[in-house]
This record gives C-alpha cells, structure tokens and sequence, in this order.
C-alpha cells in the first residue's frame, strides 16, 4: 500500500505536468485567433484626402442609400469578432479586440468620414495656428457622459493627464509624445501638468505640441487614436491602480453611441442605444458584439445569428469558406483593403550575409510575390512595396511594379555579391495565420531556385518575438498594421523600437528624421516619395502582400460598411438601422 | 478512515508546493514574456517599460516565483497579465461552464457507457457485443474537433435542431430548456471518448468478474440471474470503472480544450490555451494549481469510493 501512494503522488504529479503540456501543445496549434497579434491595428484612423481606392478593393459597398423615409427605428444588430475583450480599459487595453469594444462606449475629438477625411467627433471644429505648433479643439457642447455629466475641457486635459503619468500604464503613450513638456511620452516624476494641455474654458483645449508637426499627423494620433475618459469617475483612482480598475470591466460611463449593458466572459457584450448622443439618437435600440470563432462564425452568419463580420483582423471570413460565403442569399459579402501589410523581416546584423544590399534587392526578385496573392489569397490581396499605405496620399504610385519576380536578376545580383550557395539560414514563421504559414513553403522554393536556401521554423509568436529580441535568425515573416501617417521611424529607422531586424540605414534614418519634423503637409508628401523609392533601393524588409479583409454583412443591416481601419466600422454605427426592424 | 484522509490532505500540501516549483520554472522557459506579445505603434519605450515593471516582468524568474507564492500563502492569486483584473475572478467566472460541461458528460458518459458495456460482457460475441465494440472504438479513435464540426453541421445548420455554440441564447431571458438544448451538442462530443473507455473498462471488468467461481457458486445457489448479475457481478466490475472517474474528472476539464472551442464554451480550457499564448503567467498558474488539486481529489475519492462499494478494501493506519 506504501508504495501505491507513493505512485499514486508521483503519478499526480505527472499527471499536472502532462496537462500542461498538453495545453502548451495546443496553444501552439494555428489558432486563428493569434492572428491579429501581428497585425494588430490599435492606432486607428486616417489621414486626409479623397484619394481613389485601390484597383483591387471593390469598392466597400458604402452607404446603401435607403429610400427617404424608409428608415426603421429599433431592432439589434450583432457584430462577431474572433476573441474576447481583454477589458474596456480605454488608455490600457491591450488588443484591437479591447479597441473595437472601447469605441463603442467611448469617443474620440475627431473621427474620418468614407473618404478618409477628418471629420468632427467630440470636437465640433478645430484651429491649427500658423506655425503648427497649436491646436485648438473646440468640444460639442451637446456631448455629455452616461451619467449626464457633460463632457468638458478638462476631461480632456484628464486624459492626457492619466496617458503621460509616470506611474499609470497605457499604451497610448506614441500617440502624445510631440507634445510640449514630456520626456518622451511621460511626465518627469513630480511634474502634476502637461504642459503641452492648456484648458481655455468649459469647452476649448489646446494642444501645443514641442516642434510644429504636421496637423494631419495630430489630427490622427491625438485626434482620433486617444478616446477621452471620464475624469469626475477616474479622478480619485491611485496612480498604481489605476489600470485594475473595477471601471475598466464595467464601464457604465462613456460618451459613444451605445451604453454598456454587460459583458459576459468570452461570449457577447451588450450594449443599449444613448438616446442622448450628441451626433444623433442611434437608430438601433441594441447592438451585441459577439466572440464567435472563424469555424463557426460562417455558420452564424448563415443562420442569421450574427450580423456582421467585425473584419479588421479581428473578425475576417476564413479564405476557405469565401465562395460559400459570396453564394449565401441573405449576407452581402465584400473585400477590402485595410492598413495591414505582410512582410520577410531581414536580419540588419552587418556581420551577417544580408549586410550588402545587393542580396537584399536579389529576396525580391527571387519572391514570386504575384503567385502568392493569386494562388494562396486566391486574388484577395496586393502585392506591397513598401510601409506606406497605399489609400493614404502619401503613397507615391511611381514604386508600383519595381521588382518583378525575376530569377535571373536574383541570381546576377547573389553573384555580383559573391553569394555562398551552399549555406542555409533560418526563416521564422509564427503559427496562427494560415496563409501566411502556407505562403513560406512558396517562398522557400523560390529562394531555394535562386540559390538561398532556407529552413523554415515555426513557433508562437512570442518565441519568434524572443529570437527577434537575440538576433537569433536570418529572416522571418511578420505582419504590420500601424498609423496611417507615414511616421515608420519606430519600424525603420536605427534603434526604433519595432526595428526587429535592427536594420540600420543613413539613408533612410534621414530621411525618416527629416520627414517627422516637416510640420508642412506638401513638403512632407515630397520626402516621403523620395522614402518610398529610396527604401526599395536599400530593402530593410522585403514586402510581401497587403491580404484584402474579407467580410460580410446581412442584407437587413443598412448604412455599415468597413474600411481602413478595424474601428473605422463603427465610425457612424448611430446611423445603422435594420430593414426588419427587428 | 478519517484520519486516513487527513493525513492524505496533508501530503498533498507538499505535492502541491512542488507543482507549483516545477509549472512555474517550466511555463517561464517558454520563449518571450507577456510584453514581448505587445506589438501597438501606440506604446512608447517607456509604455513597455512601466508595463513590464509593472508586472513584475523585470525581475528574475526567482523573485517573480516568491512575489507568486507569497501572495498565493495570503489566498491571493494574482492579477491576470492579460485584463489585470483578478485570476481568481477569471477563473472563477469560467469554472461554473466547465463544471456544468464535465459533470454533464461524465454523467452521461457512464449512464450510456455501464448498461451497454454489462450487455455486451453477458451476451459475449454476440451482435449487441460487436455494435458496442465498433462503436467504443469509433468513439474512442475520432477526433473530437472533426465530430464535433459533423455535428454542428448535421443538427444545427441542417436539421436547425440545435444552436452553433454558447451556453445560451444571447440576449434571451433565462431558461432551463435553452441551456440544456445549448449543453446537448457538446456534451456530446466531450463524452464521446469517455463512453467508449468507459463502455470496454465495464465490458472487460465485467467478463473478469463474471467467470470467477463465486459467481458460479451464486448461480449454482439458484439465484436469479438478473441478481447474480447486478448484485454479485457488477458491484465488482465497477471497482475499476469508479476509479476510472476519479481520475478521467481532471482529464475532462483539460480535454474540454477543443470540445470548448468549437461550441464555444466559455470554459477553463480555453482560458487556458488563451493564457499560455499571452504568457498570462498568473493565469496559468491558477489555472495549474486547480488542475493539480482536482487530481488529487479525484484520486482521494476514488480511494475513498473504493471502500465504499467494496467492503474488503479498508484503510487502515499502517496505510
């Protein structure tokens, strides 16, 4: 019997360690979940201009004109995204899931219209002194809180307050860095005040910011990438605890178009329509944002359970199932074309074998990229080249249809660069994204063809994050979904932040730093032109495909319609109504 | 008895002490940490910086064990890396769903699996044997993501019988026939692997049993057959199946992992998957350290059923 029990004990032990491993086992399955952990788009919204949309997006099926007067009031819509919520934290949560929830119940100073131009949100207008170091936003004065507190200058102010204080997490803090009076995105211990926030009266704030900076760039990261937080709720919240707040899970006061209900864990949160919303009485009594998983969510729209497909990353039609979904009699089901771009991550060791640009240039050639949109998105994608988003008028169009594939080429310039054929390097790829996974093997053969041959390693994310942080491989294939504004310093330029490769050029480093410090919006499009052309020539990433967001919506919901951005779905989600009413 | 158990208690606090040792130096050898995770062109260095600090992110992996398990001494499990809201909130919000999910299919796992495997053990070779073989081996080799899809394709899209996934209609007030007719598919699909273990364990315990000589003795005595069979011959055959439960209840709630995310069920397997591919290290923890005291009590009560069906079986104080 001794011996039993002793067995019995070693047996439980094992028993525990058995399961997780088991677990761990499957954490590293290709959920589709952990997709968007790569791609995820948590700064929102878009700089100016009515620039045409790319070729290959269909054009988002915008606003169904609805016959005058045909518009119903009342009935619920249900949106389905993959993954649940982290919280509500609206500074702190740390997911496009956690975003999409928070501008429901929360508001920006400014948001964008179909066109990608800047339009009023909380802020009905807005001033950018002449030397574009001032800005001035003036709030609606019909805005008010849940609760019926108005919304006022010094929530603002608050916001910012909470954002760049030293001891309060957040992951806001990129987007108010330029202004005046911070030490990077934080206040220096001791300093209670930001000094670039300066409440003129009830309703008027001003920014001022260190350096004049392009107003576009303001109006995107501070006007429509901070949503504005209650400070007559928050103001008493110690410093430390601020992001455990029991507000952050159950956050009853908001200003957005739809007042938080109830979240119930990893299945739906329910909202209910504020008839008091300053931009007009959301026609919808209720709006429920569903967790349902990819394999499911076709099923769900078919039956009708769910509405629309949240897209963005966040809630996209699996590729597998698109033909069915496209057949479906009750859903209208579109592509279109998001901020997010694919890419192979090269690594900027200079002791390493990429170190000469020539080799560089030749992964581009050699990448049948092309194929990779055709085949594997079968058509629902573009191909990239280069970090700056095509819709935005940044982009230069004089950089489409450099480097086609072109074996020859590769090798004249693996050659010229005294390529050793015979050596194989490691090729990162992160589970989870299933073209992508599948878009390696493609890649392999054709640098394998060109005399680069490669390993391809698969691992989660966070092991491929780890081995980017040691410099421990040679190239990798990652995904990116940022700002619209052309800014890429943190991604490209030495020692930024999300320079995975710690690649290193004074070309580009110049021209990065030139363009961050033009507050002139002309003159910046003219160096972020000579940028694009210059990054192909010095090709610190090879870029890949731009994939298209496939996604659906039931033919009963009118006036949604998805585009650039995840959020940027529920930019006038007061104005949705359902033909059935129901 | 009852100090056998205590003293059983007692030792499980040492087992304990040395799961949590080793789940935690092995989950923190996992490559790359909760921050590392966090790819957002809003974060600044300093963001990341605070975050990691924070959490505790900055301190080698002994400190980071000792701040654990100095709150775990004080009945605190931490806060999650992922929501910062409690683990014992984000545990606890999750358990009733896999509780529910786990009792309702070892439930109907056994209330299947039992009568099915005594008939197939007295009617040895026969048709009924074979059905019941084929079928346990059927339930025991498919997959349970595969069955589950057949399922949500045949009775819910189809036939409109039942709902896709979910514990019950959103929305909709409280009723029992919505819960039950949402548990029906996934109780299912999580007990289909059960029922065939548990229906050849019943038919091989039960073939042992009833070839021994007390039951010929009982038959030969003129005892009815039926109990012969139910009071004689089963009581003993089910020796090993109970222990069987004892020790599958830990098992359900890990294998509950796909079962849960194909119907999604808001249950502790899926919060686990979630919390290891976010590194949630406090999650993960929790979600172990219950694990680990789920086997023990399981395998506690399984000792302790022991006794109570079969009276040979006493615990005594050399153990």
């Amino acid at each position: 019997m001794k011996a039993d029990r002793w067995f019995k004990i070693v047996s439980a032990l094992m028993l525990v360690v058995m399961l997780m491993s088991t677990m761990a086992g499957c954490a590293a399955a290709p959920t589709p979940a952990a997709l968007p952990t790569a791609t995820r788009p948590a700064t929102l919204v878009a700089p100016q201009a009515p620039t045409p949309a790319p070729t290959a997006t269909q054009a988002p099926a915008a606003t169904q004109a609805p016959a005058a007067g045909a518009v119903k009031e009342g009935g619920k819509v249900m949106i389905a995204m993959w993954s649940p919520p982290n919280n509500f934290n609206a500074i702190n949560t740390d997911s496009s899931y956690g975003y999409f929830n928070v501008g429901l119940i929360f508001d920006t100073l400014v948001t964008f219209d179909e066109k990608v131009n800047f339009v009023p949100r909380l802020a009905e207008k807005w001033e950018v002194s002449a030397d574009n170091t001032t800005f001035t936003f003036h709030l609606n004065p019909k805005a008010k809180w849940h609760d019926g507190t108005p919304v006022t200058a010094a929530d603002v102010e608050f916001t910012i307050w909470a954002i760049t204080h030293p001891k309060i997490e957040t992951n806001r803090g990129a987007n108010v860095s330029t202004l005046k009076g911070l030490k990077g995105s934080k206040r220096p211990e001791g300093v209670d005040s930001v000094e670039g926030v300066k409440v003129v009266d009830e309703r008027t704030v001003q920014f001022i910011t260190k350096n004049p900076v392009d107003p576009l760039f303001l109006l995107e990261l501070i006007g429509t990438g901070v949503w504005i937080i209650p400070k007559h709720i928050l103001k008493d919240v110690p410093p430390e605890q601020f992001s455990k707040a029991d507000f952050w899970m159950k956050p009853t006061v908001g200003t957005g178009p739809f007042k938080f209900v109830k979240y119930e864990t990893g299945q739906f949160v329910e909202y209910v329509r504020n008839d008091d919303y300053y931009r007009g009485k959301p026609r919808l009594d209720k709006l429920i944002v569903s967790i349902v998983t990819p394999a499911t969510m076709v099923a769900q729209l078919e039956k009708g359970e769910v509405d629309i497909s949240a897209g963005g990353g966040i809630g996209d039609i699996p590729l597998d199932d698109w033909e069915r979904v496209k057949s479906l009699p009750n859903v209208k089901a579109y592509s279109y074309q998001d901020n997010g771009y694919q890419y192979m991550i090269i690594n900027g060791d200079p002791t390493k074998a990429w170190a000469d640009k020539r080799v560089r240039q030749a992964l581009a050639y050699a990448i049948n990229r092309q194929l990779i949109v055709d085949k594997l998105l079968k058509g629902q994608g573009v191909v990239s080249q280069g970090p700056i988003i095509p819709v935005t008028s940044y982009y230069n169009p004089k950089i489409e249809g450099k480097y086609p594939y072109d074996v020859e080429k590769a090798k004249a310039l693996l050659k010229e660069a005294n390529w050793d054929a015979n050596k194989e390097y490691a090729l990162l790829v992160p589970t989870g994204n299933i073209v992508r996974e599948l878009s390696a093997d493609i890649i392999q053969a054709n640098l394998a063809a060109a005399g680069v041959k490669v390993k391809i390693e698969k691992m989660d994310f966070p092991t491929m994050m780890a081995r980017f942080g040691k410099g421990e491989f040679d190239l990798g294939l990652v995904g990116w979904g940022g700002v619209l504004d052309p800014d890429v310093r943190s991604q490209y330029q030495t020692g930024g932040q999300y320079n995975f490769g710690k690649f290193s050029s004074k070309v580009l480093d110049d021209l990065l730093e030139k363009g961050a410090n033009t507050a002139d919006t002309a003159e910046r499009k003219k160096i972020y032109d000579e940028f694009q052309e210059q990054f192909l020539e010095e090709m610190p990433i090879v870029p890949l495909y731009w994939p298209l967001r496939l996604v659906a919506i039931n033919k009963r919901v009118n006036n949604a319609s998805h585009m650039i951005t995840t959020n940027a779905l529920l930019r006038n989600v007061h104005e949705w109504w359902v033909s059935d009413g129901k | 008895m009852t100090k056998y158990i205590l003293r059983r208690l007692l030792i499980s606090i040492p087992v304990l002490f040395g799961v949590t040792v080793i789940a935690y130096f092995i989950m923190t050898l996992a490559p790359g940490d909760a921050v590392d995770m966090l790819v957002d062109p809003g974060l600044s260095p300093q963001d990341i910086a605070l975050k990691r600090q924070a959490l505790g992110l900055d301190q080698p992996v002994i400190v980071q064990y000792g701040r654990w398990l100095g709150q775990l001494v004080q009945g605190n499990l931490g806060y999650s890396f992922y929501n910062r809201r409690p683990v014992t909130e984000r545990i606890g919000e999750r358990l009733g769903a896999t509780l529910t999910l786990a009792f309702m299919s070892l439930l109907f796992s056994y209330m299947v699996a039992i009568p099915i495997g005594v008939l197939a053990a007295v009617r040895q070779y026969s048709v009924w044997d074979y059905i019941a073989t084929v079928f346990s081996f059927l339930g025991v080799s498919v997959p349970s993501f595969f069955f589950g899809l057949l399922l949500i394709y045949f009775f819910a899209l189809k036939l409109d019988l039942f709902p896709t996934g979910g514990t019950h209609t959103i929305g909709a007030a409280f009723s029992l026939s919505d819960r039950l007719s949402h548990l029906i598919l996934p109780v299912m699909v999580l007990s289909l692997q059960n029922t065939g273990a548990v229906m050849r364990y019943t038919r091989s315990s039960m073939l042992d049993v009833i070839h021994q000589d007390y039951i010929r003795a009982a038959r030969a005595k003129g005892l009815r057959e039926r109990v012969v069979l139910f009071r004689h011959a089963l009581r003993n055959a089910l020796i090993p199946v109970i222990t069987l439960a004892g020790l599958q209840f830990p098992f359900l709630l890990g294998g509950a992992i796909i079962t849960e995310q194909i119907f999604n069920w808001p249950g502790m397997g899926r919060l686990a998957v979630e919390a290891i591919t976010q590194r949630d290290y406090p999650t993960i923890m929790g979600i172990n350290l219950l694990a680990a005291i789920m086997v023990i009590t399981g395998n506690l009560l399984a000792d302790v059923l022991y006794g109570v069906v079969d009276p040979r079986i006493r615990y005594t104080e050399g153990g």
